[in-house]
């Protein structure tokens, strides 16, 4: 227990230290490195609660596949490392929004965290519960059968939304090219 | 001592072991790769220092480590000095999960079990290897990029697209052989493969060079070594790093290699096991180790034989060629999985998409060769050049647009197609 303490309290200053620095770095691949670091602190959360398949999934898709393409882009915009984010801040109101929902979901948090509301709705026990599940069928399996068996409709959906997310992609790239 | 006191120890021990035995793979692989090059190109290779030069790979770590390092003034030295580390990090790393025998070889114990001869027996094995390899790109990227030079950078981009595009077929040709195998633990794999009693070649020629020709290419070795194509890209990533930063980068190349070649043999060839023998105590080791040798040697043949291909035909050929196969690959076998067929259906038809996919190289291969001796034949001196009806002409924009009498021959060409005349 005590050795799940010490890296819950290490893996929560990485996560939030990196996610500062996506923030605060001014050189663009800098805050893409820290992203990324943000990205595998929370993969190791996932390891802490044993849930293994959704650590791997988070570091092969997340870290290893789309943080590839960002740092693609990034790099290829901003080649000199020395090009560091200059001159006037055009998207301030940025900020007061991201101050707002900040607090909003701080204080989602807080209350769900202090009042015990969430807990009791998330905690199921016995046989019904995930690490039961995990335990008997192993994690993989455990996975598999809550997507394709409990959860196929969102899961559906879901690949719906990507695919006009791509066919989305596709016509802002072909209109943009048909200008030239 | 607690189950997991042992547990632990045995755990940090068998990464000791597994990192010294990778490291000095990796240096005899370098020396072995030059001696069978060497003789594939009719010369010696390296054999002054030691019989047969034995003490080269010595010889040449020391030549490293007294190098020079040099810290590139445009460089972005944080990044630049942590690219090499990250490669070799996450090149050792992959290695975990990799079984060189069965769970029991030492008895059924507890604390026999904890020795057995793998690091981890995870429940995602093969994916575990797929994402910390895929998490490899990063060192390439970076080391490009904080280099500070139009030269690393490209070839650090060329580099990432090429991982990225090559990992969507590793992953698809791969799930054929986890749907035979039921399971993603690499221990799992082998052991489905002793139940059903088969190697998953037989059920999955198809998966099987899919996946080496993507493997090829996600390691960045000859005929994919674009990063490096020395003549259009100096040195690629590699450019501005020395010493022994350069010698991490090939350390991390050799130990992807040795990994690549250990998820072939696990995978498609049995992994540690060979029939009766596998009960011998030490017989599981070498078998392992004959597989992945003849993997790194066949590496090493490709590096010998193939001329590196074209940035163009290495993205046309991961996502037209490759990736659809992979697909058709994976749903034949879920098919067959699916409705229970036995695993030679799957086998047969892997085998008869190979021969068409030769056939079909084949035959454009010859209607190149025409179309090169039709140019050579051509007289490009008249107006009136004609071409001959069935050839292609190379899609090299300079050599057909030279004189061409024929006006659909240039728009064809300078869209980078063959040209097929008649």
């Amino acid at each position: 227990m005590l050795f799940q303490q010490i890296a819950f309290y290490v893996l929560a200053a990485v996560a939030i230290g990196s996610a500062l620095g996506v923030i605060f770095f001014r050189n663009a691949v800098y805050c893409m490195l820290s992203l990324i670091l943000n990205l595998l602190s929370l993969a190791f959360f996932f390891l802490t609660l044993e849930a293994l398949f959704v650590a791997t999934i988070q570091v092969l898709i997340y870290a290893g596949a789309v943080m590839v393409l960002f740092l693609f882009v990034v790099t290829m915009l901003a080649p000199s490392s020395n090009d560091d984010v200059t001159g006037r801040d055009r998207l301030r109101w940025q900020w007061g929004a991201g101050i707002g929902m900040g607090v909003i979901l701080a204080v989602a948090l807080c209350y769900a965290a202090f009042t015990g509301r969430l807990a009791a709705d998330v905690k199921a026990s016995g046989a019904a519960s995930l690490a039961k599940q995990v335990a008997s069928a192993g994690n993989t399996q455990a996975f598999g059968l809550a997507l394709f068996h409990g959860y196929s409709f969102p899961f559906e959906v879901t690949g719906v939304l990507l695919v006009i997310a791509v066919l989305g992609a596709v016509a802002l790239g072909r209109r943009s090219g048909a200008k030239e | 001592m607690s189950d997991l006191a042992w547990f632990l120890v045995a755990a940090v021990v068998k990464s000791i072991i597994a990192i010294v035995a990778l490291l000095t793979a990796f240096a005899y692989m370098t020396l072995i790769e030059r001696r069978v090059i060497a003789r594939f190109q009719r010369r010696v290779g390296p054999n002054r220092a030691g019989p047969f030069g034995v003490f080269q790979p010595l010889a040449d770590a020391i030549k490293m480590a007294f190098k020079e390092h040099i810290l590139p003034a445009k460089a972005s030295s944080f990044v630049f000095l942590m690219a090499p580390a990250i490669s070799v990090f996450v090149a050792l790393t992959a290695f975990a999960v990799v079984p060189l025998g069965g769970p029991t070889p030492w008895g059924t114990s507890a604390i026999a079990r904890a020795w057995a001869p793998y690091i981890a027996d995870l429940n995602v094995g093969i994916l575990y290897i797929l994402s910390i390899s895929s998490l490899a790109v990063y060192g390439i990227v970076l080391a490009g990029w904080s280099s500070g030079n139009h030269y690393s950078l490209l070839g650090a981009l060329r580099s990432a697209a090429q991982m990225v595009s090559y990992e969507v077929s590793i992953g698809l040709a791969l799930a054929g052989v986890l749907m035979f195998a039921g399971t993603l633990s690499m221990v799992g794999i082998v052991e489905a493969q002793v139940h059903q009693g088969i190697w998953f070649i037989l059920a999955q020629p198809l998966g099987f060079f899919l996946y080496a020709i993507a493997a090829i290419a996600e390691v960045n070795r000859a005929p994919f070594d674009l990063p490096e194509a020395e003549q259009e890209l100096v040195a690629g990533y590699l450019t501005e790093f020395s010493g022994l930063r350069w010698s991490l980068f090939q350390m991390a190349e050799y130990i992807n290699m040795i990994t690549a070649s250990s998820v072939l043999a696990t995978l498609f060839f049995g992994g540690w096991t060979l029939g009766a023998l596998n009960g011998v105590l030490g017989a599981p080791f070498i078998w392992y180790f004959i597989k992945v040798a003849f993997f790194l040697f066949v590496f090493i043949w490709l590096r010998a034989t193939l001329p590196r291909i074209r940035y163009d035909q290495l993205m046309r050929f991961g996502w037209q060629v490759l990736l659809p196969l992979s697909v058709v690959n994976a749903l034949v076998t879920a098919a067959v999985v699916a409705f229970g067929l036995s695993w030679w259906v799957s086998g047969l038809f892997g085998l008869a998409v190979l021969v068409i996919a030769v056939g079909v190289y084949y035959l454009r291969a010859r209607r190149r060769t025409a179309g090169q001796m039709e140019l050579a034949r051509l007289d490009f001196g008249t107006p009136n050049a004609t071409v001959s009806v069935g050839v292609a002409l190379p899609s090299s924009v300079r050599l057909v647009s030279l004189p061409a009498a024929n006006g659909a021959v240039d728009s064809a060409a300078e869209k980078g197609e063959p040209v097929v005349v008649g």
